[in-house]
């Protein structure tokens, strides 16, 4: 009963069509969010590039870490993976990492923050 | 101030038409039966009495000899919680005996008050029961004291621990309200409840749903 009743649940909330819009993105991945942002009655969309450094599970409530370095800060955001403000999530690249959260990342900076592509790794 | 019996399921996340990620508990209400009716002739106060969780054959085989006399009287089926709710008499007389209350009571939007019995947490501490600092880990002069409490009194004057001092002892299983609960969703066809935020108790505990009282 307890799963049932969650799982339809997370499913009237959480369509199988946002599910699968989704794209199947790795940690390591530079992505592009189009996250839409309301400005008093006024809608737009913001676009935040960067690294995926950690994937959180927990079907309807799964969320991923997005870091990127905006004017030699780094900023990091929390996106709900199937949260609505999410209009479409883009994979720019994919690398190939060992790790499944980069949170080593954030001691490093310029060339030594780079990650191998995942076509280095093929060659 | 009509309420009903419900059960606790488990918490997830929805997102709302505002695309906001809400916290939400799901409580199963199955439709519950009128028990029976207080009335202030026979009673001194109105109030109807209503049963939930229909237990079956186990239920029969379970309850005590005085309630299944009581069962047989009204012709009713065993059930696992009867609680009742004041009301006024003509709300009392508005509702059959035998007849049922679905979820559909609650409306999306509205606020409710959950009441349940607590988590149990046995025998806690003062970090855990009163949320007390304790003493400083890093230093060498507090021995072992680190999840102690300090001091519980003065010195002569008064010479006696003051009474409702907050001590360690017996935490949880207490009968908690949690007001003003807005209702976030009505799944009227599986007989669920979605109220933002946590309630007290555990999964599978039972709970008390009324219309906020604020």
């Amino acid at each position: 009963m307890r799963q049932n009743a969650i799982e339809l649940v997370e499913k009237r909330n959480v369509k199988s069509e946002t599910r699968a819009q989704v794209p199947n993105f790795k940690v390591g991945d530079t992505v592009k969010v189009h996250s839409k942002i309301s400005e008093g009655d006024k809608e737009r969309i913001q676009i935040f590039e960067g690294v995926v450094i950690r994937k959180h599970g927990g079907h309807a409530h799964s969320t991923f870490t997005v870091r990127k370095i905006s004017y030699s800060v780094g900023v990091e955001r929390i996106f709900p993976t199937f949260s609505p403000r999410i209009d479409k999530l883009e994979i720019v690249s994919s690398t190939h990492v060992k790790r499944a959260r980069l949170f080593y990342l954030r001691d490093l900076q310029g060339k030594a923050a780079r990650l191998k592509s995942s076509d280095d790794q093929r060659a | 101030m009509k309420g009903l019996i419900g059960k606790k399921v488990g918490m997830t996340t929805v997102f709302g038409e505002d695309g906001n990620a809400y916290p939400v508990t799901i409580i199963e209400i199955q439709p519950n039966t009128v028990f029976g009716h207080r009335t202030p002739e026979k009673d001194g106060y109105s109030a109807l009495q209503l049963a939930a969780f229909e237990m079956g054959e186990k239920g029969e085989k379970r309850a005590t000899k005085p309630l299944l006399g009581d069962y047989k009287k009204r012709g009713q089926k065993a059930h696992k919680v009867i609680r009742e709710f004041r009301v006024d008499t003509h709300e009392v007389s508005a509702h059959a005996v035998g007849s049922q209350i679905t979820v559909e009571m609650f409306k999306k939007g509205e606020k409710v008050d959950v009441t349940g019995v607590s988590r149990g947490f046995g025998f806690a501490g003062v970090f855990k029961r009163h949320h007390m600092k304790g003493a400083a880990r890093d230093s060498s002069t507090a021995h072992e004291l680190h999840r102690h409490i300090g001091a519980v009194g003065q010195r002569k004057t008064p010479g006696r621990v003051f009474r409702n001092k907050r001590l360690p002892g017996h935490m949880g299983t207490d009968t908690r309200t949690i007001q003003n609960l807005a209702v976030i969703d009505v799944i009227a066809e599986s007989n669920l409840l979605l109220v933002g935020g946590a309630v007290p108790g555990h999964r599978k505990g039972m709970l008390t749903i009324k219309p906020a009282v604020k």
